[in-house]
């Protein structure tokens, strides 16, 4: 198996988060801002028994073909709602197809999972090197983008956004729109070394860039809130250092890299699975994973839940696999 | 006569028909040269090669002293005469078959076959007209060494032995090619290389079946993988100095020869942003030179690109004055933005290409022609926009600072002009993931191409973004093997 470092991971893991923020509908506010933290902390919980079992030299086949197929289903349903997070947000975001609708959003969306069938099928060692230079460079851009953002907010605005819908529904929200957790729980047993390390950094990083993303975004568009479709998008198109030039497009390339990285790691997480369930199909994984998401995309069609049964779903998924690992070593005992 | 027909086929015994063969395999060549005498009372023939062996060593190294022979009973002794009294040459190695015989021959040996003996001597006097050593033409350094690799391998050799006086370095000749018999050396150090590495290289070569070895091109297919690479995993050097430090990290080289360029085994990407005058100047300088290549890279590859999208889809990134200033020369234009970039960058391609076959007096006449009379034509005309003109010179100059990466750096610019026309930002976005995900994926031997930026080795960085003195540097003890995944 082809081993990536914990950088790597956490490279692979933030460009997904990152991006679903990007996506983010709706209003938010400093308790959303809460809510993911917390969310993402819980997740690690979740995640950390997993871990233990990696750190044993074990890996996602000891814990048997259910948990496979539960971490198959979890990543293709997510990569399923990265489709339709792109379909959503696309049309607010690029520009040459601006005029043609759902043509152009669907040009989109092809050529990103072409190139995201291109990428995943390089292998997991040349996604997870790329992915730490595009995890870096979108990171410096993201940062311009915040310190614009900052120097151009409001304090008054946190008061403007209030919450009305209470911090367990922000967490819920929070720990729902990552469900890229079966991803996680996959692309952890790619890790060489320092499994728990990687999984405690990840998430660590993961609420504190969730929760200044956030709580910039609040700042910029607080007043705005019930107008704006994208807060974060709206954030950074708001915030512009410039009096006589605007920098939007900057937030277009991060859009589109964090886009294809993120649904890319999702396939390749996809396409190992598929490999270990059905090794008798061994060309096109990669385009059948993919294709699949793209088609839960539609079903979806760029309607996001962001409620507790989609919650429920994800964690369920990544805190079954080591619930099934323990049952498989009991029945063996 | 096929060269597997005599190939293993032992020397005869009998010297006339010995000559009637030999004659038969070259085919009457009139380069071959056959002299029958007589020595010691044993009827002899020297055979050798015309214009593949100094006249002047071979007669007065072999021809003299052969004749100066006293009488001996039998071949077998005069053979052992001459081997034991004789030193006539450092490199005395004898044939058992014509394949050898015949390899030896067109390598410049003087053969010496006699009456009764089912072997031949062979006496090195090779002495084939080449190059001087001269300045490398596409390497240009202003502190270091003028001396550049030549056609020749064995000067290349010396070339290298004379940087490294070590037992360490070793330098292991091949033939390769079975029409050309072309000599390759593979060189290493044999404390520092990684024992996999040099292993898997020799698996490499020994997948050669050539009919001939006429480049390097030829032999670096072998080194990669097969599978599909923007950038290439080996490196190319006509400096000895740069190939004694590669070897000194552990890296393994090949020479061949006829060609006046050294492979290196593995190549990093950021090598090709290294100068061997970045040792010489002060680390700071050397420091602000590695930026301003790398700026000049990524500026090479994405100007035009960016430049098509930016007019095209983006002007509000433009400020307010720059913006005005492109529209009004652009409005002008009777092409779009695009299709002006292509034919311009296709110029300039086709100009560089008729500039480099054609004789040097010849090709600076075309510069002349198309730089000053075609662009201030094109430019006057209102063909082409000044500003687009501007661009593409400066990317086409950007890529003039690295010209390792010259062939990579003119394909992925129309790509990226392609995307970032067609499709804006978005466009150049998209591309540059399957780019990059392209060279973080090539990778031979276990060495990823982008280390130590992606994998990341902090040590590593310490000659990439930067250069540390040599005294820090001294400390280091760096091998490539570090970068092992």
């Amino acid at each position: 198996m082809n081993k990536i470092s914990r950088f790597q991971f956490g490279s692979l893991m933030l460009i997904n988060d990152v991006f679903v923020l990007f996506c983010l509908t709706g209003g938010i506010s400093v308790m959303t801002a809460a809510g993911f933290g917390i969310g993402s902390l819980l997740q690690l919980l979740i995640v950390l028994p997993l871990a233990s079992i990696y750190r044993k030299g074990k890996t996602l086949k000891d814990c048997g073909k259910f948990a496979e197929l539960i971490a198959l289903l979890g990543t293709a349903v997510w990569g399923g709602l990265l489709f339709s997070m792109l379909w959503n947000a696309g049309e607010l975001v690029f520009v040459p197809f601006e005029g043609m609708g759902k043509t152009g959003r669907l040009l989109i969306t092809g050529i990103i999972a072409v190139v995201c069938v291109y990428i995943s099928s390089s292998g997991i060692k040349a996604l997870a090197r790329s992915a730490v230079i595009a995890a870096a460079l979108g990171l410096v851009c993201l940062a311009i983008v915040v310190v614009c953002a900052v120097i151009r907010s409001d304090i008054g605005n946190l008061e403007a956004a209030e919450d009305t819908s209470g911090l367990f529904r922000e967490v819920v929200k929070g720990f729902a729109l990552s469900g890229g957790l079966s991803g996680t729980a996959v692309m952890l047993g790619f890790v060489k070394d320092n499994i728990r390390a990687a999984a405690v950094d990840y998430f660590v990083c993961k609420a504190v860039i969730s929760s200044i993303v956030i709580t910039t975004g609040v700042l910029v568009c607080g007043g705005i809130m019930e107008i704006t479709d994208f807060p974060i998008v709206s954030a950074a198109q708001l915030s512009q250092p410039f009096p006589v030039q605007r920098i939007d497009s900057l937030f277009l390339i991060i859009f589109t890299v964090f886009a294809v990285y993120s649904i890319a790691v999702q396939a390749s997480a996809a396409e190992y699975l598929i490999g270990e369930l059905l090794p008798v199909i061994k060309k096109y994984r990669c385009s059948i994973m993919l294709a699949i998401m793209a088609g839960l995309g539609a079903v979806f069609g760029g309607k996001l839940h962001y409620g507790l049964p989609l919650a429920v779903v994800f964690a369920v998924s990544a805190a079954i696999i080591p619930l099934l690992y323990l049952i498989k070593k009991k029945v063996r005992a | 006569m096929k060269a597997s027909d005599y190939e293993k086929k032992k020397i005869k015994s009998d010297l006339k028909a010995n000559i009637a063969y030999i004659k038969e395999i070259t085919g009457g060549s009139s380069d071959v040269l056959i002299n029958e005498f007589i020595t010691g009372g044993i009827s002899c023939c020297l055979l050798c090669c015309e214009g593949m062996m100094s006249s002047q060593t071979a007669t007065e190294m072999v021809l003299s002293p052969i004749t100066f022979i006293p009488n001996q009973q039998s071949a077998k002794e005069l053979f052992t005469y001459i081997q034991e009294h004789m030193l006539m040459s450092s490199d005395r190695p004898t044939a058992e078959n014509y394949g050898d015989l015949m390899r030896l021959l067109h390598s410049g040996f003087a053969v010496l076959i006699a009456d009764k003996m089912n072997t031949a001597l062979a006496f090195g006097v090779q002495g084939y007209a080449s190059r001087g050593v001269q300045e490398p033409s596409g390497e240009g350094n202003i502190l270091g060494s003028h001396e550049g690799f030549v056609e020749t391998v064995r000067t290349n050799m010396s070339m290298l032995r004379r940087r490294l006086k070590t037992p360490e370095l070793v330098m292991k000749l091949m033939v390769k090619g079975s029409k050309s018999h072309t000599d390759i050396c593979l060189c290493y150090m044999k404390d520092r290389v990684p024992k996999r590495l040099l292993d898997r290289i020799m698996k490499s070569l020994d997948e050669i079946e050539l009919e001939s070895v006429l480049s390097t091109g030829y032999i670096r297919p072998f080194t990669e993988k097969k599978s599909f690479e923007l950038f290439s995993s080996t490196g190319l050097t006509e400096r000895p100095d740069v190939l004694c430090s590669k070897l000194i990290e552990g890296r393994a080289a090949i020479l061949v020869d006829g060609v006046p360029y050294g492979i290196i085994i593995p190549r990093l990407m950021c090598e090709s942003f290294h100068t061997l005058d970045d040792y010489a100047y002060k680390p700071y300088y050397a420091a602000f030179l590695r930026w301003i290549r790398y700026g000049a890279f990524i500026l090479s590859v994405l100007l035009p690109a960016v430049y098509a999208a930016i007019v095209m889809y983006h002007p509000e990134l433009l400020n307010s004055t720059l913006l005005m200033l492109l529209a009004e020369e652009e409005k002008n234009a009777p092409l779009s933005i695009l299709t002006e970039a292509f034919i311009v960058l296709l110029m300039y391609e086709v100009i560089r290409e008729a500039g480099v076959r054609l004789p040097k007096p010849v090709g600076g006449a075309v510069s002349i022609i198309s730089g000053l009379i075609i662009g201030d034509a094109a430019v006057k005309s209102g063909l082409v926009s000044t500003p687009l003109l501007t661009m593409t010179a400066l990317a086409v100059l950007g890529g003039l600072v690295v010209p390792d990466l010259n062939p990579q750096i003119t394909v992925l610019r129309f790509a990226f002009l392609a995307a970032g026309g067609i499709l804006g930002l978005f466009g150049i976005s998209i591309l540059a993931c399957a780019v990059l995900t392209n060279v973080c994926g090539t990778e031979d031997y276990g060495f990823p191409f982008t280390a130590p930026i992606s994998p990341f080795s902090k040590k590593g960085l310490s000659d990439t973004l930067i250069r540390q003195g040599f005294r820090k540097m001294q400390t280091r003890d760096f091998t490539v093997e570090e970068y092992h995944e």
